[in-house]
């Protein structure tokens, strides 16, 4: 959400430089290319603004049988639920552990790859390798945590045959409050890092090729190839993927988490998203759900705000 | 011009035929459901029943998914048996709450709502979005003989009114048993206490009773749910069932706190050390633990009583004894050696584990209840489930036989309608009746059946989880058994549990002093 308020902003402060006689002169001279913005304009309104004002049942005690208006107002009650809630500081940790964890082994794993595959001679090589790298993106995660099911069987699957081989007694690594932190973050690396490199690689066809045969003239190898020009030249989308990345902290993988929990994994890597789940649809209580959600929601507005001005400082551009 | 006059004529000659068929239906009808030939007469029906009352009324269901499909031969029967145009939306047990909570909150009513958990049942309850049955059911007599007095009385709501009607199950579906060849074939008796029972457990878990080689056979397995109904037998043998009220003294208590589970939980993490329990038991699924079931890689424990079935009731006893052709199960009694006084196994509630309901501003109220009226009607409800005599099934006695195979059934959408049916066995073999009625000496009363309290609804839900998460915890060991229940008894009561238990307790004492 923290996103598309962004995006949103962000033609907002063009219109707002321009004033309102410059920006009617440019509608007027730009006819076609303002029409062509409309339906994604409306789309914005219509599905992310509108639906917005439903958040209001977070301030409220909204009974599904009265409907949002008659629902007697409470003020800040739920938050103050939410806050001495123990529950409550359990998902938030959770969920930035988790999503920084995601971030910082698998953010960099993308652009090394995109690296080494941009260094490949075999375009045939390098086209089969990229294909099965973003392969996983496609397969929904009920479907691999029906995989994982099987390959992580202690007794049937090929885990525990690997755990009876090297002599070991074979362990549920599905069912360890240890292991699964790790599973969540790995099989997320597995699944998302080789659609992440196709942009990266994208990234890469920009760089100018001449830059590179003065640096071989002047001596330079490989790596310091890489780390003065390759990167440098691809920093601004880095900064940028990794300011978009910053904004979804908050959303540390519903469906996956949803599909990895079971009794004892559910509160270590119980998340924002499946707790809202759980208490607002599960239970029906829907206005402490929406206001966890709101409060999620602000966090993250303020982490990619000041991601975003933080990257400012360091004199790259920013998103917004 | 023309035509439509020649519609109308129709029309007319049609409405005095029907009307008088309608006359001679009524007296007919009882003669209907005993006839041998009920598909002539349910041809009969087939003809007259859309003209009987103009249109069929359109009702909006929503169900548990069973895959009912449009058009599908049960489906049509019972449309045109109750004139009625069912449209129905199906969605996975464990999904119903969710997705109804979202269908209300869009502002849809379906005509009749179906539920599993308590949970969703309290709201929908104190919403006053539900018609009380009992207002109704004079004019639909199957409706009101469907159940006896005592299961009215604990569907009965705190205002006196009767919303829902369930499914009628025999109760308890679950049953202690053990692989009468394995125990054969190790010379071991049944097991009757705790050190028995583990001796034969490690037996079938260590000394391959199936031959293959592999060691992949358990005591028993589970699935998730937040019950820990697999432990029962473990649990019971030291005197109480966790997330369970039981009657202690005169007081409602409940057992996932009574000081016996803490040996109980001792018991069964030896038993997960010792490799006796399916590790898998924390992530696998129904199906996944139903599959495991079949093809008989458990020995000794808690399991689901259909297996005795012979006659394969819900399809477990054919895969399983195609895949062991020596298999056999027997039954066992409540272990001792734990506690002076024991407890079997849970029951489920009398209400039902499906209810359904019906709105009270559906347009057809009256079509909703002719609906239910004949699915709960012995006719009906017999329909549902085996189809239509002479065609489906034939009668040996009193023995029903099926002149069809699961496959056909499940063609014809037969065995699909769960609205407020009773479950028959007409068909079943006497070794489940056998299990049926052994299982009744073994189980736990299910003391606050039908009691209501918005406590219930509020603080409930959470710690049964909070039960299933830190009982699951200590049986793998994941965290020390030793402090950590004391802990856990702790946190119990101070999230509301105790004020739950003496809320519960003291509805309870006000309904047993009513009696």
């Amino acid at each position: 959400m923290a996103a598309v308020s962004n995006e949103a902003k962000a033609s907002g402060k063009k219109g707002g430089k321009n004033g309102a006689s410059k920006l009617l002169k440019a509608v007027n001279e730009h006819k076609v290319l303002y029409l062509l913005m409309v339906p994604g304009l409306l789309y914005f309104v219509l599905f992310r603004y509108l639906p917005m004002f439903g958040l209001v049942i977070a301030f409220k005690d909204y009974n599904i049988f009265k409907g949002i208006w008659v629902s007697d107002w409470v003020g800040l009650a739920n938050f103050e639920a939410l806050v001495h809630s123990t529950d409550f500081w359990n998902v938030m940790k959770n969920t930035l552990v988790i999503s920084l964890s995601k971030i910082l082994i698998g953010f960099p794993i993308p652009i090394l790859l995109a690296i080494l595959l941009n260094d490949i001679k075999s375009m045939k090589f390098k086209r089969v390798t990229q294909t099965f790298l973003y392969l996983p993106h496609f397969l929904s995660w009920v479907v691999i945590g029906g995989i994982m099911l099987n390959l992580f069987s202690p007794v049937f699957g090929l885990a525990g045959e690997m755990f009876r081989a090297l002599g070991a007694e074979p362990v549920n690594i599905m069912a360890k409050k240890g292991s699964i932190f790790w599973v969540v973050i790995f099989s997320d690396v597995w699944k998302e890092a080789g659609w992440s490199t196709i942009v990266f690689m994208a990234a890469l066809t920009q760089v100018d090729e001449s830059l590179y045969e003065a640096a071989k003239m002047d001596g330079a190898n490989k790596l310091k190839q890489m780390l003065h020009i390759t990167l440098p030249c691809i920093s601004s989308i880095v900064i940028v993927m990794l300011i978009l990345r910053i904004g979804k902290v908050m959303s540390a993988g519903f469906e996956q988490i949803l599909v990895l929990q079971n009794s004892i994994t559910m509160e270590s890597i119980d998340i924002f998203d499946t707790y809202v789940y759980r208490e607002g649809l599960g239970r029906g209580s829907y206005s402490f759900a929406a206001a966890v959600d709101t409060f999620k929601s602000v966090i993250a507005l303020i982490l990619v705000t000041s991601a975003n001005k933080i990257s400012k400082m360091f004199g790259e551009e920013g998103i917004v | 011009m023309k035509k439509q006059r020649l519609l109308e004529a129709a029309a007319g000659v049609m409405s005095v035929c029907l009307l008088a068929g309608s006359l001679a239906g009524c007296s007919v009808k009882k003669a209907e459901g005993t006839a041998s030939s009920a598909v002539a007469d349910t041809a009969q029906t087939e003809a007259k029943a859309p003209d009987e009352k103009e249109a069929p009324a359109k009702l909006k269901l929503f169900l548990t998914n069973k895959n009912i499909i449009d058009d599908s031969y049960a489906k049509k029967m019972i449309e045109e048996a109750t004139n009625t145009e069912l449209e129905i939306i199906q969605v996975p047990t464990k999904d119903l709450d969710n997705k109804l909570n979202i269908l209300l909150a869009s502002g849809e009513r379906p005509d009749i709502i179906q539920c599993e958990t308590e949970t969703m049942e309290s709201q929908l309850l104190s919403s006053g979005i539900l018609l009380p049955l009992n207002e109704y059911w004079d004019n639909y007599p199957n409706l009101k003989n469907a159940r006896d007095e005592a299961t009215w009385d604990v569907m009965r709501y705190s205002d006196g009114n009767i919303y829902s009607i369930g499914i009628k199950n025999p109760n308890p579906l679950s049953i202690i048993a053990y692989r009468m060849d394995w125990l054969d074939k190790f010379g071991l008796e049944v097991p009757t206490t705790l050190d028995e029972y583990y001796e034969f457990a490690s037996a079938v878990a260590k000394q391959d009773p199936d031959g293959n080689g592999v060691a992949d056979t358990f005591a028993f397995g589970g699935y998730q749910n937040v019950d820990t109904s697999w432990f029962d037998h473990i649990f019971g043998a030291y005197g109480a069932l966790p997330n369970y009220w039981m009657e202690k003294d005169g007081h409602i208590v409940n057992g996932s706190i009574q000081p016996g589970m803490k040996d109980a939980l001792i018991y069964l993490n030896r038993m997960y050390k010792d490799g006796l329990i399916d590790p898998e038991f924390v992530t696998d699924d129904p199906k996944r633990w139903q599959q495991k079931v079949k093809s008989g890689i458990y020995g000794a424990g808690v399991t689901k009583i259909h297996i005795f079935d012979q006659n394969n009731w819900s399809n477990y006893y054919e895969p399983f004894i195609q895949a062991n052709p020596e298999g056999e199960h027997v039954y066992g009694s409540v272990l001792t050696g734990g506690s002076e006084n024991p407890a079997g196994i849970r029951m489920a509630s009398e209400r039902g584990w499906l209810r359904t309901f019906v709105s009270k501003d559906s347009k057809n109220i009256d079509a909703c209840l002719r609906l239910l009226d004949y699915l709960t009607s012995e006719e009906g409800n017999r329909f549902a489930q085996y189809g239509a005599e002479g065609e489906h099934y034939k009668w040996e006695g009193d023995k029903l036989i099926r002149l069809i195979d699961d496959k056909e059934t499940n063609d014809l959408d037969l065995n699909k309608f769960f609205i407020g049916n009773t479950v028959l066995f007409d068909h079943s073999s006497p070794e489940l009746f056998d299990a049926f009625e052994f299982s009744h000496t073994i189980c736990t009363p299910h003391s606050v059946d039908g009691i209501f309290i918005d406590e219930l609804n509020d603080i409930y839900p959470k710690l049964k989880e909070i039960t299933n998460t830190r009982y699951i915890e200590m049986i793998v060991g994941e965290t020390e058994i030793e402090g950590e229940f004391e802990k856990f008894v702790e946190e119990w009561n101070s999230r509301g549990g105790d004020k739950l238990t003496k809320a519960l307790d003291e509805a309870y004492q006000v309904k047993n002093k009513k009696k």
